[in-house]
């Protein structure tokens, strides 16, 4: 298995840039008194941030389409079980990592079997901005390939860490293990990619 | 080199449009319309369950009633008659008479008849919840169960008679559980069935996008996706559809009118998040 050597700086995991907490509050209880429109401001406001940490994770466009509605499509019906209003976009995004996480592992087992049609239709290097260099635009398409190699679980753990810059809490919560588990999972993934970290 | 120096996310783009955005709502909002209508129905593991323990039954328990000897209140009456005078003294001549009462020879009863199901009559009962299942399955968004409850064939027997909400849903379900090409006939169905629909140029363009996505059919996706224009998109949609056209024509080896439709895409979106992408297909290809 190759090892990536990387200048990529990782995300800096600090606060998670939440919307304000009323906000969902207000509109968990909407969705909860059957409003419609708190429905679609609910999904208004958290589609980008999902839609989008799902196209990373799968790297496909297509598919992470597909799951952004399953994980709405569960969180509305589910959403009486949330304890926390406050909490619904780090409910959401568990839901998504859990739908994504069970993506991954079926495309893994097809593409052993040489069943799997999808396509991959957005690696890392796909979805640079257009006024990347060359340099970066390859360093992505490397790390993109380690993080191919990597066991589903450690790939969205190192990711949900290093690429959404989420807090070591949330990756657990969000991988549905410990918070230990969560630890050995994104330094398995550490162990294959080794980041040049910029130097002080 | 600075950019190399950055997080990974800033070096990416934000991948969901505006047109995304307004599909994804459309297919959730259609999907939430489909909430099961009560949670007091049987969970769809409940009918091969019952269909195993009646098969059980029938093979270890009927035997078995066969073989037993018949009860006491069993035996037909003109066997209770002869019973006594042949177990007291079966070799000795009778002392007198033994009165044997005429039975009277029973009349035959005729089965009633079973009814019959008028032919174009809907199906049974079962047949009924199989549906309810995979629509509160697909509701749920379990369209591996969903689709493992319809069966292979499942999804093109439902197509003739589905109305347009349950054709999106056959199709989703086909689709999210990892059988793009069961997705088509109930798309083709609402485009041609469903033309005056406000939802078939949306049918269309999915069409379209599984076509070249997922099946590698850039020829049948150009079809799928000039029919998605021709019956009017919203204008949300217009930018995907055009992007998606010029990639099928190039795929498809029709270079000229990847270009025309480039140029259009042009004209329309002069600030185009996808005009650097769809260059390449016009250029590179």
């Amino acid at each position: 298995m190759p090892r990536a050597k990387l200048s990529l700086v990782r995300a800096a995991p600090g606060p998670v840039t939440a919307p304000p907490p009323e906000t969902d509050r207000i509109l968990v209880a909407g969705v909860l008194a059957d409003d419609p429109r708190c429905k679609k401001a609910l999904y208004l406001k958290h589609v980008t941030y999902i839609a989008g940490m799902c196209a990373r994770l799968l790297r496909s466009v297509d598919a992470s389409e597909d799951v952004t509605q399953d994980a709405f499509v569960l969180a509305f019906s589910k959403i009486a079980s949330l304890r926390d209003p406050e909490a619904f976009r780090g409910w959401l995004a568990s839901i998504a990592v859990n739908l994504v996480r069970r993506r991954l592992m079926r495309q893994r087992l097809l593409r052993f079997l040489g069943l799997d049609r999808d396509l991959d239709d957005a690696p890392l290097d796909d979805l640079a901005r257009e006024d990347l260099s060359v340099e970066a635009r390859s360093e992505l398409a490397a790390l993109d390939f380690v993080l191919r190699q990597l066991p589903a679980h450690q790939r969205v753990a190192w990711m949900l860490r290093h690429v959404e810059g989420e807090p070591l809490e949330a990756v657990a919560e969000a991988s549905g293990c410990s918070l230990a588990t969560a630890k050995r999972w994104i330094a398995a993934a550490d162990g294959r990619i080794v980041p040049h970290e910029e130097p002080s | 080199m600075s950019e190399v120096r950055l997080p990974v996310k800033t070096m990416l783009r934000d991948t969901t449009t505006s047109a995304s955005v307004v599909r994804m709502w459309g297919r959730i909002e259609a999907r939430g319309r489909m909430r099961p209508r009560s949670t007091m129905r049987p969970s769809w593991y409940l009918i091969p369950a019952l269909a195993l323990v009646a098969s059980l039954a029938i093979a270890f328990v009927w035997p078995v009633a066969r073989q037993r000897p018949p009860s006491p209140s069993r035996v037909p009456p003109q066997t209770t008659a002869l019973a006594p005078a042949a177990l007291a003294a079966p070799q000795a001549p009778p002392t007198s008479p033994v009165h044997i009462p005429a039975v009277e020879p029973r009349p035959r009863v005729e089965p009633a008849p079973l009814p019959l199901r008028p032919r174009g009559a809907p199906s049974p009962s079962v047949s009924a919840e199989a549906l309810e299942t995979w629509r509160e399955l697909a509701a749920r968004g379990q369209n591996d169960r969903a689709y493992a409850m319809l069966g292979p064939l499942g999804i093109a027997a439902e197509v003739g008679s589905a109305s347009v909400d349950d054709l999106f849903a056959l199709a989703d379900v086909a689709r999210l559980s990892g059988h793009p090409g069961d997705a088509v006939p109930p798309l083709q169905h609402i485009v041609s069935d469903h033309r005056t629909d406000a939802r078939a140029p949306l049918a269309a363009l999915t069409l379209g996008r599984v076509q070249l996505r997922s099946l590698g059919l850039p020829a049948d996706a150009a079809a799928a996706l000039d029919a998605a224009i021709a019956l009017g998109l919203p204008i949300g949609l217009g930018e995907d559809a055009d992007a998606l056209l010029v990639e099928a024509y190039a795929r498809a080896h029709e270079p000229a009118r990847a270009r025309a439709v480039y140029e259009h895409y042009v004209q329309a979106f002069p600030s185009g998040s996808k005009r650097g992408e769809l260059e390449r297909w016009v250029t590179a290809r």
